[in-house]
């Protein structure tokens, strides 16, 4: 008997939806447990099913079972404190305002008394290496130090399952790695079985013991994730493949030339860690390429080309307050039109300060931000979808940044362009190309948080700016999404506006942009084509890169590697 | 250089601001408004820090300034003709009780910055908190919220300027984007607000009793603190009762007596208020003294 075991479970919600049906999992104790499949796919309702107190409301059939017992035969304390669940917003769940009242919140909850209360605290914050957030406020914590908060609250509970729903949808990947570390480490050590929800998968692959592709309500396939990653390749879901981590799908293409068929790879098992898919193509590159490698350059051609500027910050520093060092401090940058430029650097660099300069919402404290057409749009997109909209739906919303009318007009008219025809065309190209179908009617809290995000891309999209700033637009994307993305940043450039965003999500930033900037110290450090500026790099690099980087310097994306080893292996 | 209060518990801290912060109120003498003044400029520096304690003093200068000028134009209670002023007379004693009025608000605001550096709201509830623990947690998740509405506030008016600012002309659409800023920050503290209940309900909350976490701990050194300026706030009390706190400025200001027993409610006042200093020394000595003994 598993320790948790899900049985033929269906699911509808009150309005009629099936979000699971017939789902079938089971996993046991001290099993980590990764449930991957693209947004909307039901991966939150099926680990809400799991947690008495949570479940959503609807209609249900199956059954669920916890430590051999049926779920619904757990008392609300017992439920409370064995099953821990951690939800992707990190500021929505922290309930107090201090930290450490914020860790002895659960244990008080399900009366704990006070001496074991002291022990457990005081060991799980040694544990967890979080003794310096340990005197801290809530609010003075960032999403990464919340969510380790929270993970460190519930663990001091004692639970003996934890359900994680897309915990690190919210963080940026490097505070996503430092909590999926303590999250295995915690699975590891202490033997707590672990399901965790994730559709950025690359950080936790290759923890999984086990992997269950989700796909419209059902599971697709469970397995290993050499197995499952082998399985998607295989032809058998597209929109699953997409999700693969880059080194299974490196590996996959070369299995696949290695056959020489267009037929995919007939293979059980796909290496999924640099380090397997570096072996392997190494091993590959000495076997069927010749000695002398065509590096040929990989840069495009319109790196080259003379570009107007659209925005001159010169000698730019910016500070909080008069007792604070400066944020920026003498920074100087071009944003051209015709180029899409990304900013990336680490944690509190300044990179948000950087775009609500340039878009006018605050002022410099020194230097000055020279807009060189004074009649251009500048749009800007926040690094919180949640607060773009005003209006109670998606589609509402969309008419309403199309611009012809802020208030009641708008409310009236938008009530009939559910699902028809949108009455302004460029809202419903703005939503095609987002793939927002469906959503329009919805209201915006009522979709997900990558949904959220395409829509209000979509809006800042439709008032056709000149000049685009995005803080993190591919956060809490999945694969599709972030596609569809790059093809309206594209044809932005190519109507020569100005895009600029700031990323930590090195790949993305690879793949698309013209030009990257490294913003460290106050200052751009470092700006140049994404090959120039990736290849070389060991740390600060694509996957792709590290992979394939000894053998084709010059490459830094995947298309790169593919590209190259299509030439080499012709010549030879 | 930390907040010596910090190594004391709460009860003690609060108990000390209750004995001080009246007396500092209600004291007009001038040798004692002047004791106060300097013992809460002190206190609010080893508490609360320079760049605080040179907010307040701005605050106090300003407020002095008023208060000083004021009283010596228009205070007509005095009876020493100071010197004439376009055909107005200037009493010494108005000046004078201005200036003692201003030595006095200056104490009150200084003890407030060092009051609030003391006592944080974690504090104060964990005080509290133990007698109403549903209230106090319902205080401290207020406290929380109102740090994250503000921050909302500002990104969604970052965010709503960013799309309607160039549409939005006018007053009539000024308002109206004004009421859909407002209605963006509820519907967003609202969907927040449930996943906070969610998170609460998953951890157990209103499953029955709650326990109290305890954080601080009553220790030695919170006996020394509390019994001598107990004591030294009961002798203060009996002076004031004598009347060696007594003052009057009108209609002659009294002289300023420096009997052995007047002497004494001075110096048991000075020790009183100079508690902080001495926690914070106490503090400073007790580290040489441990690190020199190894």
């Amino acid at each position: 008997m598993a320790f948790v075991s899900v049985r033929n479970l269906n699911f509808a919600y009150a309005d009629g939806s099936p979000a699971l049906s017939d789902v079938n999992l089971t996993a046991e104790k001290g099993e980590f447990v990764l449930i991957c499949g693209p947004s909307g796919c039901g991966k939150t309702s099926l680990l809400k099913m799991m947690k008495p107190g949570l479940q959503p409301r609807g209609k249900t059939s199956g059954s669920i079972e916890f430590d051999g017992r049926p779920l619904n035969e757990y008392g609300p304390r017992e439920a409370a404190q064995s099953i821990g669940i951690i939800l992707q917003n990190p500021d929505s769940q922290t309930v107090c305002d201090s930290v450490r009242s914020e860790l002895a919140f659960g244990l008080e909850s399900i009366e704990t008394p006070l001496t074991v209360m002291s022990k457990r605290i005081s060991e799980t914050v040694s544990y967890f290496g979080i003794e310096k957030l340990y005197l801290k406020k809530t609010a003075e914590l960032s999403g990464g130090e919340k969510q380790l908060v929270i993970l460190a609250a519930i663990i001091a509970m004692r639970p003996s399952l934890l359900l994680l729903d897309e915990p690190s949808s919210q963080l940026d990947p490097v505070a996503a790695r430092q909590f999926y570390d303590i999250l295995t480490r915690t699975n590891r050590e202490l033997g707590i079985t672990v399901l965790v929800s994730e559709h950025r998968i690359t950080d936790i692959y290759a923890f999984a013991d086990k992997v269950a592709l989700m796909d419209k309500g059902r599971i697709v396939f469970k397995d290993t994730p050499g197995k499952a990653a082998a399985w998607a390749v295989s032809g058998n879901s597209e929109s699953l493949e997409a999700l693969l981590p880059v080194p299974s799908a490196l590996s996959s293409y070369l299995i696949q030339r290695a056959v020489r068929s267009s037929q995919p790879p007939q293979t059980s098992t796909l290496p999924f860690t640099v380090k397997d898919a570096k072996t392997l193509f190494e091993g590959f590159a000495r076997e069927r390429l010749g000695v002398s490698t065509d590096n040929s350059d990989m840069r495009g051609d319109s790196y080259r080309e003379e570009r107007q500027k659209a925005v001159e910050l010169k000698n730019v520093s910016y500070r909080f307050s008069k007792y604070d060092r400066a944020v920026l401090d003498s920074l100087w940058l071009d944003i051209n039109y015709g180029e899409i430029l990304a900013i990336v650097g680490g944690n509190g660099v300044g990179k948000t300060t950087l775009l609500r300069l340039t878009a006018g919402l605050i002022k410099p404290s020194v230097g000055r931000i020279g807009i060189t057409r004074p009649s251009a749009r500048i749009a800007y997109l926040p690094q919180n979808p949640q607060c773009m909209f005003s209006y109670d739906t998606v589609g509402e919303n969309l008419l309403a940044a199309a611009g012809e009318k802020i208030g009641s007009t708008a409310l009236s008219s938008g009530l009939d362009i559910c699902g028809r025809v949108l009455n302004n065309e460029d809202a419903a190209r703005a939503a095609e190309t987002m793939t927002l179908d469906g959503l329009l009617e919805k209201h915006p809290y009522d979709i997900s948080f990558g949904e959220m995000q395409r829509a209000a891309i979509a809006m800042l999209l439709i008032r056709q700016p000149d000049i685009l700033l995005m803080d993190e637009p591919s956060r809490g994307l999945d694969h599709q999404a972030k596609t569809a993305l790059s093809a309206i940043l594209r044809c932005f450039r190519n109507e020569k506006k100005a895009v600029v965003f700031v990323t930590h999500d090195i790949e993305f930033a690879a793949e698309y942009a013209d030009s990257c900037a490294m913003l460290f110290d106050g200052k751009i450090y470092f700006r140049a084509e994404p090959h120039d500026f990736f290849s070389g790099n060991m740390c600060y690099t694509t996957a792709a890169h590290r992979i394939a980087g000894s053998v084709f310097p010059n490459a830094v994306t995947l298309k790169d590697v593919m590209e190259l080893w299509e030439k080499n292996e012709k010549k030879s | 250089m930390k907040n010596p209060f910090d190594f004391y518990h709460p009860a003690t801290v609060l108990c000390y601001f209750l004995f001080v912060i009246p007396l500092s109120i209600v004291l007009f003498h001038p040798v004692f408004a002047s004791v106060s003044f300097l013992c809460a400029a002190v206190a609010s520096l080893v508490t609360a820090g320079l760049k605080k304690t040179g907010a307040a003093m701005k605050l106090c200068l300003i407020l002095s300034a008023v208060i000083i000028l004021f009283n010596t134009v228009f205070n007509d209670n005095g009876a020493t003709v100071w010197f004439r002023f376009s055909g107005r007379q200037i009493l010494l004693e108005g000046f004078l009780y201005g200036l003692c009025s201003a030595l006095v608000l200056g104490s009150v605001v200084l003890w407030f910055t060092c009051y609030t550096a003391a006592v944080d709201s974690d504090r104060f509830l964990y005080l509290f908190g133990g007698i109403f623990p549903n209230a106090a947690l319902l205080i401290s998740m207020t406290f929380s919220q109102t740090r994250i509405i503000y921050s909302k506030a500002a990104q969604i008016d970052d965010a709503q300027k960013g799309l309607y600012a160039q549409t939005a002309k006018g007053l009539r659409k000024r308002i109206l984007l004004a009421g859909r800023k407002i209605s963006a920050l509820l519907d967003w503290a609202l969907e927040d607000s449930i996943e906070t209940a969610d998170s609460m309900h998953s951890r157990g909350y209103a499953t029955g009793k709650r326990t109290k976490m305890k954080f601080y701990f009553f220790s030695r050194r919170d006996i020394a603190f509390a019994i001598p300026a107990f004591a030294l706030f009961a002798l203060s009390l009996v002076f004031i009762a004598r009347g060696y706190a007594d003052f009057n400025y009108y209609p002659f200001a009294d002289t300023i007596g420096f009997s052995p027993v007047q002497s004494a409610a001075y110096a048991v006042y000075l020790l009183l208020l100079m508690f902080p200093l001495f926690a914070a020394i106490r503090e400073s000595v007790t580290w040489r003294l441990s690190r020199s003994e190894i």
